[in-house]
């Protein structure tokens, strides 16, 4: 522990009771370039040549006991990076990173302890063997206690519905059964902090939706708090209040699902079913645009740094026959995406 | 034809692009030489005579660093890709699209072979003749040397292809893979010359298709041999292995169409 | 202390949970174990044939020879049975598997130790056993606790230096692309050439394989004193005493190197 880091004033607002905090966390790589040709390769074996790459570049945040965050970002944004160095597998070039009052690179060990796990594209469950095997291994390589194991092994038995496939060997689990045994398995020493990278890739959506609520069970019921990266933002949607998005390397949002929508989901879509009469015919409307049609359902993009809704409505009431309508939120997936590709600005 | 050709290029290219792995193989196969080399020089000191079962220290020596050369154009340990292929369920695709399913393996072991040959066998030979004294033929035996490394390769490829077909009927081909494979590397010749082995094991050796693969042509350029005849065996196995190898494809491909795989 | 015990005891649950998921596959084990004494059988029938020729290599019987190949044949299947983790190190660290190692309160070395249970390598320690029983029994050896003490030890130690060897392949990939075949050199190549007496080789290279790699304390050194041999001509015959200790100081400086190299991935990640 370096003490230095409890004693300073934290410049950003804390949230309740952090658990983990990261302070101008930056983690920079030499890149090999490998050289062309046999000889190139034979030169690059002596002499290397290398190119300093910044993965990730000054974040700071904090996660709050028991809180559900998502945390995301585009392929090579610097995610996964940050991930390992707070699971201490990768070392900070430079700023902080404190797990429960632990640097987990220089207690490696230790931190391995209080937090959990899962990498949704390779299992830590061994492979030939039943689910309850794997467990018990577990159970040593962690020293969990004999009562401890028992109650958690009960616990998740009950909340992850694993007892019709528990004394099935692994390959033969269904993906989804799968990682309901990888989450049991992350979770039997009570860590305080469960990671979970990816935990739905490859799933169908109704084991998705399972899943999901398997997730915010053990956030409520358990109290652990969970670090959630995902590509599927239905992910994000369902299960976080929070959200911290990466990008080329930076944090460049941290704050509430909510806000986001405020702030990035300038635009609504407004959908309108017309009476018949106005068949074909495209609505113009001054500050809207029309997007789709079907038959008589039209729907009209807006900004609503523009046009109020109401304002909106208003106009095309006055100019056609309205049977019915209602106003579409921006979806966030769409909203992430364009925030990825336009940056926070837009 | 024309098919044949691209795909037996693929090959060539491919390995081509593994330009750490070329390298690193010619420092193994040399340091095999090195040794070998050494084991030679260690029991021709303890013998009076000059030549051995026909070997002078010196061809054998070249022995050691030819049958390094000879092994990775032969491909001595089968390569495993075609078996791969009939245990993944893929085989099954490769049998119904339009060319000859042992043309195109052979092109691939061709091309292949073409690779080695040039990369692999040749600097690690070039190895031998600088450090080594490793002999190089009379000009006038290359082209019986090249042809019988021609044989060579095709023999060496029907070898393991008919090993690799066996797949189809034990669906695990680990036991029957590393089987062929020792014997090919123990009666080629590549392990210890033919001409060492006690007469019945030698006789043994003489009768089974192995020593077409290293055994006659390291013979043709050690310049033990230097008569076409010595290509005989070489014909006939080439022939006999070829017709084998059709009649196992067929039934492979018929068991598949009748058990679907 | 308390750690190295309870590595030890981890890795032997860890290893025996391997031995239960391999014996599903009881048919395809045992015939993979076969292969394997095979393919290395095949390999001393050809030292066999090589005396057919020739009376003796250098001084050294058949039997003699068979000694030296028995003694490197053991150490180096029961080696190879503990260390197949570290010969596929790179793809562990292609395919992420040694992050998932570093997420575990358990040392690295242990895990990838007991990751993958290769038992088709039986075959070939029981083809070493072979041969060594016939070495020894065509052999007038006059045993006494010291030899049989001397043997046990240098059998130790070739598990030790071969291991080492297998985790210093294994950590040089972090710094460089994949060196398998580099590594095989050393490891099989290691094996081969040990079979032989070292005396038959340049002086440079029977060097590098005492003071570098010391692979002349697996076999050769103490076999002179086992076997009554007179070695090379510029050592005491008293270093064949010594596998052990340069065992333990090569295998711990590869566990230095080891914990160097983890260091390096994690701060680097390559």
């Amino acid at each position: 522990m370096q003490p230095q880091i409890t004693n300073e004033k934290p410049s950003f607002i804390p949230a309740a009771e952090p658990i983990i905090r990261v302070r101008e966390l930056t983690k920079s790589f030499k890149v090999n370039q490998r050289r062309k040709g046999l000889l190139g390769t034979f030169a690059s074996l002596v002499v290397s040549n290398y190119k300093t790459v910044e993965a990730v570049k000054g974040i700071s945040f904090e996660v709050g006991r028991g809180e559900l965050l998502g945390y995301v970002g585009p392929n090579g944004a610097g995610k996964s990076t940050s991930i390992k160095m707070l699971t201490g597998i990768l070392t900070p070039s430079q700023g902080e990173v404190l797990v429960n009052g632990l640097n987990p690179s220089q207690n490696r060990r230790d931190n391995a302890r209080q937090i959990g796990v899962v990498f949704g594209q390779r299992t830590q469950l061994w492979w030939d063997l039943p689910l309850l095997d794997s467990f018990e291994l577990l159970r040593h390589i962690y020293k969990i206690s004999s009562e401890q194991y028992q109650r958690n092994l009960k616990i998740f038995r009950e909340l992850l519905e694993l007892d019709s496939f528990i004394h099935t060997p692994v390959r033969q689990l269904s993906l989804g059964q799968r990682m309901r045994g990888d989450i049991a398995a992350a979770l039997l020493h009570n860590p305080a902090i469960l990671y979970l990278d990816e935990p739905t890739i490859g799933l169908d959506v109704v084991a998705k939706e399972r899943l999901r609520g398997f997730i915010r069970a053990i956030n409520r019921e358990q109290g652990v708090t969970v670090l959630l990266t995902t590509h599927d933002m239905s992910d994000i949607e369902q299960l976080c209040r929070r959200l911290i998005i990466i990008d080329k390397g930076s944090l460049i949002y941290d704050g509430g699902l909510d806000e986001i929508r405020q702030r990035y989901g300038k635009y609504r879509t407004l959908v309108v079913d017309l009476e018949s009469g106005y068949d074909d015919e495209p609505l113009t409307i001054a500050d809207a645009i029309q997007v789709r049609a079907e038959g008589l359902r039209r729907w009209l993009q807006f900004n609503r740094d523009d046009i109020s809704a109401a304002t909106l409505i208003g106009r095309v009431a006055a100019r056609y026959n309205l049977q019915d309508l209602s106003i579409e939120e921006p979806e966030i997936e769409a909203i992430i995406r364009r925030i990825y590709e336009e940056g926070v600005a837009a | 034809m024309r098919l044949y050709y691209e795909v037996g290029r693929k090959a060539f290219q491919r390995s081509l692009a593994y330009k750490l792995a070329t390298l690193t193989g010619i420092i193994v196969n040399s340091f095999f030489g090195y040794i070998h080399s050494y084991i030679f020089v260690a029991v021709y000191s303890t013998v009076l005579v000059s030549t051995v079962a026909g070997f002078s220290l010196a061809q054998a020596i070249s022995y050691a660093w030819l049958t390094q050369a000879l092994i990775t154009i032969t491909q001595i340990w089968f390569d495993q890709e075609i078996s791969k292929t009939i245990v993944s369920g893929d085989a099954v695709s490769d049998f119904s699209k339009p060319f000859d399913y042992q043309t195109f393996w052979f092109s691939k072991f061709a091309g292949n072979s073409f690779y080695a040959c040039i990369f692999r066998a040749a600097p690690t030979y070039l190895v031998g003749f600088l450090l080594f004294g490793a002999q190089l033929p009379h000009l006038s035996t290359w082209p019986l040397f090249l042809m019988s490394l021609l044989l060579s390769v095709i023999v060496s490829f029907l070898i393991g292809y008919i090993f690799n077909l066996t797949t189809f009927w034990t669906l695990n081909p680990t036991g029957m893979l590393t089987l062929g494979a020792t014997l090919q590397m123990f009666f080629s010749g590549f392990i210890v010359p033919i001409a060492y082995m006690p007469d019945w094991l030698g006789w043994l050796a003489n009768v089974l298709p192995f020593q077409a693969v290293i055994s006659i042509p390291m013979q043709v350029w050690l310049g033990q041999r230097q008569s076409w005849d010595v290509l005989l065996p070489q014909l006939l196995w080439s022939i006999v292995l070829w017709g084998a190898a059709r009649w196992l494809t067929g039934r492979a491909m018929r068991k598949i169409t009748i058990q679907g795989g | 202390m308390t750690r190295v015990w309870e590595g030890t005891a981890l890795y032997f649950r860890l290893v025996n949970a391997q031995l239960r998921g391999k014996l599903q596959y009881k048919a395809n084990t045992l015939i993979q174990i076969a292969s394997h004494f095979m393919v290395t059988f095949v390999d001393f029938a050809g030292i066999a044939v090589l005396f057919n020729r020739f009376p003796t290599l250098q001084g050294w019987s058949l039997n003699e020879i068979a000694f030296l190949y028995g003694v490197a044949s053991i150490s180096f299947s029961l080696a190879m049975l503990l260390v197949r983790g570290f010969e596929t190190f790179d793809r562990y660290i292609q395919k992420g598997e040694l992050d998932r190692v570093l997420t575990r309160p358990l040392s690295p070395f242990v895990q990838i130790m007991a990751a993958e249970l290769p038992l088709h390598r039986l075959g070939r320690l029981g083809q070493g056993l072979l041969v060594l029983i016939f070495a020894i029994a065509g052999l007038k050896v006059q045993w006494d606790v010291a030899k049989i003490l001397l043997l046990l030890m240098t059998l130790l130690a070739g598990i030790l230096i071969f291991v080492a060897l297998f985790t210093l392949g294994a950590v040089s990939t972090i710094w460089t692309v994949s060196t398998a075949e580099l590594t095989n050199i050393f490891t099989n190549g290691g094996a081969y050439l040990t079979s032989f007496p070292l005396s038959i080789y340049q002086e440079w290279f029977r060097d590098f394989f005492i003071f570098v790699v010391p692979l002349a304390f697996i076999n050769y050194l103490p076999t002179l004193i086992i076997l009554d041999k007179s070695g090379l001509a510029d050592w005491p015959l008293w270093v064949g005493w010594l596998p052990l200790p340069v065992g333990v100081v090569f295998m711990g400086l590869s566990l230095w190197i080891w914990e160097y190299g983890l260091k390096k991935y994690q701060s680097t990640g390559s």
